[in-house]
């Protein structure tokens, strides 16, 4: 494990995000409702205004965006809201995604199932697929947008994701271990424990992983775009309603990018840095799990053998675990 | 199952996805809204009167005009699908040979130096590095970098738009390191998966030299296993696309799409949202199609390079 520097660099990556995630609000100088400043004093007098948005400073560590939100708060309060939703994304995707694929490999019904979702969805960007889908004045106006829209991601991914489980079952049922576990009258249950469960698991959990990370991507394009998963109109000074992103979440600051840009560049890249970071550690935990399972299976990675017992058991004797 | 019955296949289903799309943006934009207090409760208006005279006004139109339709500036689509095509392709096919080219490059030089510390960090490392790099994080990066030089005394050069002759460049550049970096994975799969075959080990045997070895024998044995990456990395290509030219403002395909779809930020009560239909049913087709050609491509090699010519896809 220690010669495997991607797996250290992913899980400390994801620990540090488990921490934003459950202690974010106390961390320090996180400001825990993230409260718009319309106006600060300055230094010189009481009339001394200052507008936002703010270029990092001590206060601001990171800066501040058009309201008056503390960049460094939002984002670290924005973990929470961000990895629930890629979270729930992938991990629906990947319930759904598992027992279709490893029934396509098994019935043609599903098989073919499977392919012909693959062939709808799969052969044109999924980006095209949401701009066109959220833009139907249904789904801009409806209560349950969020759900709607992680529906059809849900939708566009299953192909690709199915697609995959499928082809690593199929690779395992192709070997002539698996046919001599069947030979040798293994059950479905056993099947399933001896030789689709150690075969498949790591791939499957490295691409869990790795699609936790493309579905980060999307969302950061879409906010691009200003195409966010909750919406909510609200009128201000104008008779007419803006649609405004509700959710606390990173790809919120790359809205209004190309405004942004030229005079707040603090705004869209420290969001995106933030972003990108994510990104880097969920690809290297994926890849750093696949890497060690690939050394233990070429027995790089000795298996301990279990502890002799403190004190010595009388009847039962300890024998070493053989692995199949 | 032969080559021509596949091609057909892909191009029938291609249909669907076609009908699928229009019959999708030929929705009815209508909304109604009613006023409860000081709040308007809008709400979506979907009759299918409406949605059937919309489509059968599109292919009214289609079928008299001989033509996909007028846009929002009074131009035939067909004409601004040229303009733009011609815009977009020329950033499309140079960064998908560079990305396939630099991809391959890098796979291979990270197979080749991971046995020492340095080739490992840049090698892998850089390949993780590089996928995990969203293409808007690298735009925003150079463009920052580039303005900071700019001001302290680097000669100027247009980043955005399409009105000098490399304007082309920076799209090319940011469009081509994202999918290359995952085809530097993939190749690198590819070439350790193929390292421990027999056939490896006889040509080293007979004393083929080493670099012989790994750009002949085993980099030939692996563009199928590279091929069935294709079309991802395509599709990865495009959605990149829209991203890429909206950002440097490079005005092509991606763009005219995305300004065609009206995305809202804000709307009155009660008003209709429509969008450029004709333009966009014009472009996505001209997407698709481009997509479909792709796949035949896709279907084509796959056919060409495979050793067992025939077998189940």
């Amino acid at each position: 494990m220690q010669k495997i520097p991607s797996l250290w660099i992913g899980i400390i990556g994801c620990s540090m995000l488990a921490i934003f995630f459950v202690f974010g609000p106390y961390l320090p100088h996180v400001d825990k409702n993230v409260t718009p400043h319309s106006y600060v004093v300055g230094p010189e007098s009481n009339l001394d205004f200052i507008l936002p948005p703010y270029t990092p400073n001590k206060d601001f560590l990171l800066g501040s965006d058009k309201h008056g939100r503390d960049i460094y708060s939002a984002l670290i309060m924005g973990t929470r809201g961000t990895l629930t939703t890629v979270f729930a994304i992938s991990l629906s995707t990947f319930l759904l995604a598992v027992p279709l694929g490893i029934a396509a490999a098994h019935l043609t019904f599903f098989r073919l199932l499977l392919q012909a979702w693959n062939y709808l969805f799969s052969r044109i960007p999924v980006f095209f697929y949401i701009i066109i889908v959220s833009t139907i004045p249904f789904f801009i106006f409806s209560p349950h947008r969020a759900i709607w829209m992680v529906s059809f991601l849900i939708i566009f991914e299953l192909g690709k994701v199915g697609d995959v489980v499928y082809k690593g079952v199929s690779l395992i049922q192709k070997t002539t271990y698996y046919e001599a576990g069947i030979i040798s009258g293994s059950k479905p249950y056993g099947l399933w424990k001896r030789y689709y469960w150690p075969g498949c698991y790591p791939q499957w959990v490295a691409y869990f992983v790795q699609h936790l990370g493309s579905m980060l991507f999307l969302l950061g394009q879409l906010g691009i775009f200003g195409i966010f998963i909750s919406q909510s109109l609200a009128q201000g000074e104008h008779p007419s309603y803006s649609i405004d992103n509700t959710a606390l979440v990173w790809p919120m600051f790359l809205f209004d990018v190309l405004i942004d840009f030229d005079a707040f560049p603090w705004i869209p890249l420290f969001s995106s840095l933030f972003i990108t970071l994510s990104m880097f550690s969920f690809v290297c935990l994926g890849e750093g799990i696949l890497d060690y399972h690939l050394r233990k299976q070429r027995g790089l990675i000795s298996i301990r053998p279990p502890r002799k017992p403190f004190l010595p058991r009388l009847r039962k004797k300890v024998t070493a675990n053989v692995k199949l | 199952m032969n080559l021509f019955l596949r091609l057909l296949s892909s191009l029938l289903l291609w249909v669907c996805m076609a009908t699928i799309v229009i019959l999708i943006v030929l929705l009815p934009r209508d909304t109604v809204s009613h006023r409860v207090g000081v709040k308007d409760i809008m709400s979506y208006h979907f009759t299918w009167e409406n949605y059937k005279k919309n489509i059968d006004d599109y292919f009214e139109e289609v079928k008299t005009k001989k033509s996909l339709g007028t846009t929002n500036f009074e131009q035939p689509v067909e004409s601004e699908l040229l303009f733009y095509f011609k815009r977009s392709i020329i950033v499309l096919l140079p960064a998908m040979v560079l990305s396939i080219f630099f991809g391959i490059c890098k796979g291979v030089f990270d197979y080749r130096f991971q046995a020492y510390k340095l080739g490992q960090f840049f090698g892998r490392g850089t390949t993780w590095m590089g996928q995990a790099v969203p293409d808007f994080f690298l735009i925003f990066l150079c463009q920052t970098f580039l303005s900071m030089a700019m001001n302290h005394g680097f000669p100027k050069i247009h980043m955005y738009g399409n009105d000098v002759w490399y304007s082309f460049f920076f799209p090319i550049i940011f469009l081509s390191m994202y999918p290359a970096f995952v085809i530097a994975r993939y190749t690198f799969q590819a070439l350790e998966e193929e390292e421990e075959m027999d056939y490896i080990k006889t040509a080293k045997a007979k004393g083929v030299p080493e670099r012989v070895v790994l750009w002949k024998h085993i980099l030939g044995n692996c563009y199928p296993k590279l091929l069935q990456h294709f079309m991802p990395i395509i599709l990865m290509l495009f959605s990149g696309m829209f991203v890429v030219e909206f950002l440097t403002l490079y005005h092509g395909i991606g763009w005219r799409l995305i300004t065609a779809i009206h995305i809202r930020y804000s709307i009155m009560a009660g008003e209709p949202l429509p969008i450029d239909a004709p333009a966009v049913i014009g472009f996505s087709l001209l997407l698709m199609v481009l997509l479909l050609l792709a796949q035949w491509i896709n279907q084509i090699l796959n056919y060409v390079l495979d050793p067992k010519r025939g077998g189940d896809f």
